[in-house]
């Protein structure tokens, strides 16, 4: 099981001149930024002097395997990377205490966490961090598919260009951030350091922002077929029940699921749960103290492309909340017999050659 | 791991993952029998029956009578597909 003396591995993304390479520029220099114990990773740098910070330069080299699922896409330029870094760390008298990769611009983030959860040497010494997205304030919101996915993939987003956004001010920004991924923290450009250095640590942000959602069905853009689902309903009854339904969800449409989050009570450890996944990659669930008193509802958030959100809310009333839903039909009367659409029986084909 | 597909890599799964707390071991091991259950009624129509492992993962028996063992729920999926066995989905409709 993961402990929490490995290192954080932060990400920072956005779509083809978004500014992340200034995000990090400033974070680098500035007095409030990253010290010396952070790594960077990118795939090109700039002209700052960071001779004192760890930086390691490489291009993208992604193993796909044969299953065709990004997912399951190995970065295995960040293998070697991160070992090496890992090496550095153990050699410097000050050991790193957080690394920070920046994608390049048409990167999807999937297979770096898939990178980061599937290496056991990299289990014993990393885990995955926050996802940051640099939102272009200019853009029109006819978002190429890579824009959105690094979007939907977001823990928080930063709206850049805010200077140059005449016709998009910042509140038309936040909205379509909103609309697209509602669990998302926004925040201001001067606060992305510390902002990642206080999710090294496992904090309740990401957990008050669900809670605080309203339930919602959001569409992303005309140009799209993303749509957001915010689902306020009854906690799980079991975290079984949780698991099987949501296994079986991402495991059939698991391309279509471009993110979910999820705060759920826990009623046989009682505590609260967060889970959080990018396509079919899950996060290892995460329990919190929350102390929220006798409110038990579940925020369920999924960012899908193709899917109807509605189907989803109904899945989770019948599989999940069978016992407490009048009009559910139990678990053990579900008959999925010729029900596997096309698409399923094709990821799940592919994926059959590279199971074991 | 791609952590469903069960594709790459071993160890716990996802769904056994989190803060178990003092008595983790029992507490897997409650949730794996709870697991069980539940999928096997789940593929009842299936006539597969699911069966906590001890230690961690699944008994999977076919009507055939072959059986086989699996570390977590992204595997019995894959298992279904290797032998051709139709998938529940949650979005097919009832």
């Amino acid at each position: 099981m993961r402990t929490r003396s490995t290192i954080p591995v932060h990400i920072l993304t956005g779509f083809l001149g978004s500014g992340k390479t200034t995000l990090l520029n400033h974070a680098l220099t500035s007095s409030s930024g990253f010290g010396a114990d952070t790594a960077i990773v990118v795939n090109e740098f700039g002209d700052v002097a960071l001779d004192q910070m760890f930086i390691q330069e490489r291009s993208e080299e992604t193993l796909v395997l044969k299953s065709g699922c990004i997912c399951c896409s190995i970065r295995t330029d960040l293998v070697s990377t991160l070992t090496q870094l890992a090496a550095m760390s153990d050699a410097r008298e000050r050991p790193l205490k957080r690394v920070v990769i920046e994608t390049s611009g048409i990167s999807d983030p999937a297979p770096i966490l898939t990178t980061l959860g599937s290496d056991f040497r990299l289990l014993t010494r990393f885990h995955l961090g926050a996802i940051v997205c640099a939102v272009d304030a200019t853009d029109d919101g006819s978002a190429r598919t890579e824009a959105v996915a690094q979007l939907a993939a977001a823990d928080a987003c930063i709206i850049t260009k805010l200077d140059l956004a005449e016709r998009q001010p910042e509140s038309s920004a936040e909205q379509c951030v909103h609309r697209l991924n509602p669990g998302a923290a926004i925040i201001p450009s001067n606060r992305f350091a510390s902002w990642i250095e206080s999710r090294d640590a496992p904090n309740r942000d990401m957990a008050d922002i669900l809670a605080s959602l309203k339930p919602q069905v959001a569409a992303f853009s005309s140009g799209h077929s993303v749509r957001s689902l915010v689902l306020r309903t009854a906690s799980p009854t079991s975290w079984p029940r949780f698991a099987i339904w949501l296994s079986a969800l991402i495991f059939a449409h698991g391309d279509r699921i471009l993110r979910m989050k999820g705060l759920l009570y826990d009623q046989a450890r009682d505590t609260w749960l967060a889970v959080h996944g990018v396509r079919r990659f899950l996060h290892p669930p995460e329990h919190l103290q929350l102390g929220r008193g006798s409110m038990r509802d579940a925020s369920l958030v999924f960012i899908v492309d193709g899917l109807d959100p509605a189907l989803i809310e109904r899945s989770y009333r019948q599989w999940v909340l069978a016992e407490s839903d009048p009009d559910a039909r139990p678990l053990a009367k579900i008959d999925a017999a010729d029900l596997v659409p096309e698409s399923t029986a094709m990821a799940l084909a592919m994926n059959e050659g590279v199971a074991r | 791991m791609c952590s469903l597909c069960g594709a790459l890599g071993r160890g716990l799964s996802w769904e056994q993952h989190g803060d178990l707390g003092d008595n983790g071991r029992w507490q897997l091991r409650r949730e794996a029998m709870e697991t069980a259950a539940a999928l096997s009624d789940l593929l009842a129509p299936r006539r597969i029956k699911v069966a906590a492992n001890p230690d961690h993962g699944f008994v999977v028996a076919f009507p055939t009578g072959g059986a086989e063992i699996v570390q977590s729920l992204g595997e019995i999926w894959h298992l279904l597909l290797r032998r051709k066995i139709p998938l529940p989905d949650p979005l097919a409709g009832l």
